[in-house]
Formats: structure tokens, sequence, C-alpha cells
């Protein structure tokens, strides 16, 4: 029984982060979901091309509904996918959305974007325990 | 003045061109007589409103093309004014376009991203 118990533990120490995740166009409405392991969710879209071509997407992520968001990364518009793992930072209720965008000498020029989806995310500390025997 | 003029023939586009028909063809043609293009044809080539934006000409007053415009890409390059290539002028003292094969006809330039883009969690 104590080994067993010990592999328990092992094992949710390696899971990063439990999270329960609801996805809605109506973050106020979100239904229960059951809890994903952080390391295999992810975000994912579907992008449906405007008369003008966009240089790329933003993925934005904030802790506040509506925004404002943080721009997490950019990524070209064949990429359909990320990883949770790469948006999460904190432990919290997150709410991202994805824009597509052109460059100009001005700076970016971002398009409507997408529906807002949201999920709470549990972020275990980081940090190294070193664990020893002392005879 | 100008916006809102475009906005007031949108309005009442919505009276005068039902059926793309003109009740007095008279009174809202412009363009030389006998080569007269009617209102009801040439708002197609508007669309308001649209996200403003700074950087593009008439987004700034929240206007621009509509996304079936024939004007979309019809124009050509005019060397010392629009940029020689789309998307990335190469000193930025040029006037930006974005939809090949050239620039839009007129002040307008269409810039339309998405269409839309569904965001959805995976487990």
């Amino acid at each position: 029984m104590p080994v067993r118990n010990a592999k328990r533990a092992v094992c949710a120490l390696s899971t990063i982060a439990a999270l329960s995740l609801a996805s809605s166009v109506n973050p106020a409405v979100a239904p229960a979901s059951p809890p994903y392991d952080i390391n295999h969710a992810k975000l994912a879209w579907v992008y449906k091309a405007g008369v003008t071509p966009a240089d790329g997407l933003n993925v934005k992520c904030g802790l506040t509904t509506g925004g404002p968001y943080t721009r997490i990364t950019q990524v070209p518009i064949t990429t359909l996918s990320l990883p949770l793992s790469s948006v999460v930072g904190v432990s919290g209720t997150w709410y991202c959305v994805v824009t597509d965008y052109v460059q100009t000498a001005s700076g970016q020029l971002e398009g409507q974007g997408s529906n807002e989806i949201s999920f709470f995310a549990a972020v275990a500390p980081s940090g190294s325990i070193a664990v020893s025997i002392i005879p | 003045m100008y916006p809102l003029l475009l906005l007031a023939l949108l309005l009442t586009d919505q009276g005068l061109c039902a059926n793309n028909t003109l009740s007095s063809p008279e009174d809202i043609t412009f363009g030389e007589r006998g080569n007269a293009a009617d209102v009801c044809s040439n708002i197609l080539y508007i669309s308001g409103p649209v996200e403003s934006s700074s950087l593009i000409p008439c987004f700034a007053d929240g206007f621009g093309l509509a996304t079936t415009s024939p004007a979309i890409g019809a124009g050509i390059e005019i060397e010392g004014f629009t940029c020689p290539a789309p998307g990335h002028p190469g000193d930025g003292n040029c006037l930006e376009w974005f939809n090949l094969p050239g620039p839009d006809i007129g002040a307008c330039q269409a810039v339309y991203l998405s269409e839309a883009i569904a965001l959805r969690l995976e487990p």
C-alpha cells in the first residue's frame, strides 16, 4: 500500500496543473466541464480569411473577461492551435481571443478577432523541492 | 463632413435604391449627362461604419470599401504616392495598400481581415 500511494503522489506532481475548462461564446454562462490536463489541452481555432491577406495571428489572453488582453504570442496564419501550457502563467480564470493582423509602417492593424473563451487554471508552483533521507 | 454625406447616402439608399431602381434618376445621378453613374450602383463601393484606424485613409473616419466592391485591388501603383509593394513599404513614406493585384481605386483602401475566427478549447 505505501508503494501505491507513493506512485499516486508522483503522478500528481508530474502534472503541472489541473484545469477546469469552459468554452463559451458567453463566458457568463460557462458550462461545467471536466478538468483537463494543461499539458495536453490546447487552444484551437478555425480561421476564415477576409479580403486582405493577414500577416499573422495574435493569441491574446488576460484575467478579465472582455479584456484587456496581453499578447501571448504571434503565429503564422497557418497555425491553428496552441498548447495551453504556453498560454497560462498564473492560477486563475483566463480569457483568451485570437485576432489576425497586417503589419503596417505605423504598427499592427488588427482584425475584429474571435469569440472569447475562458478556462480556470490552477498552476502548481514551479520551485524545486529536494528530499533527502537523514539516517 | 464627407463621411456624414456617405452615411446619409447609405441611409437614404434604403428607400431610393429598393430593387436597385431609381424613382427620380435626375436628382441622384452624378457625372456627365449620358455617361452618368447613379447613386445606387456606386453606393456599392462604400461601406460603413467600419472599425476606425488612424493608419489607413478613410478608416480613420470609420468608412471603407464594401467587401464586394470592384474597386478593391483594381487600382494601379502611382510612383511616389502608393507603395511599391503591398503591405510592407520600404521607407514608410507612401500610401500602403493591401489587396492584390493592385491598390484600390480612390482614397479608401479596403482592409478587411478575418471574416471569422472560431476559437475553442480541445482537451
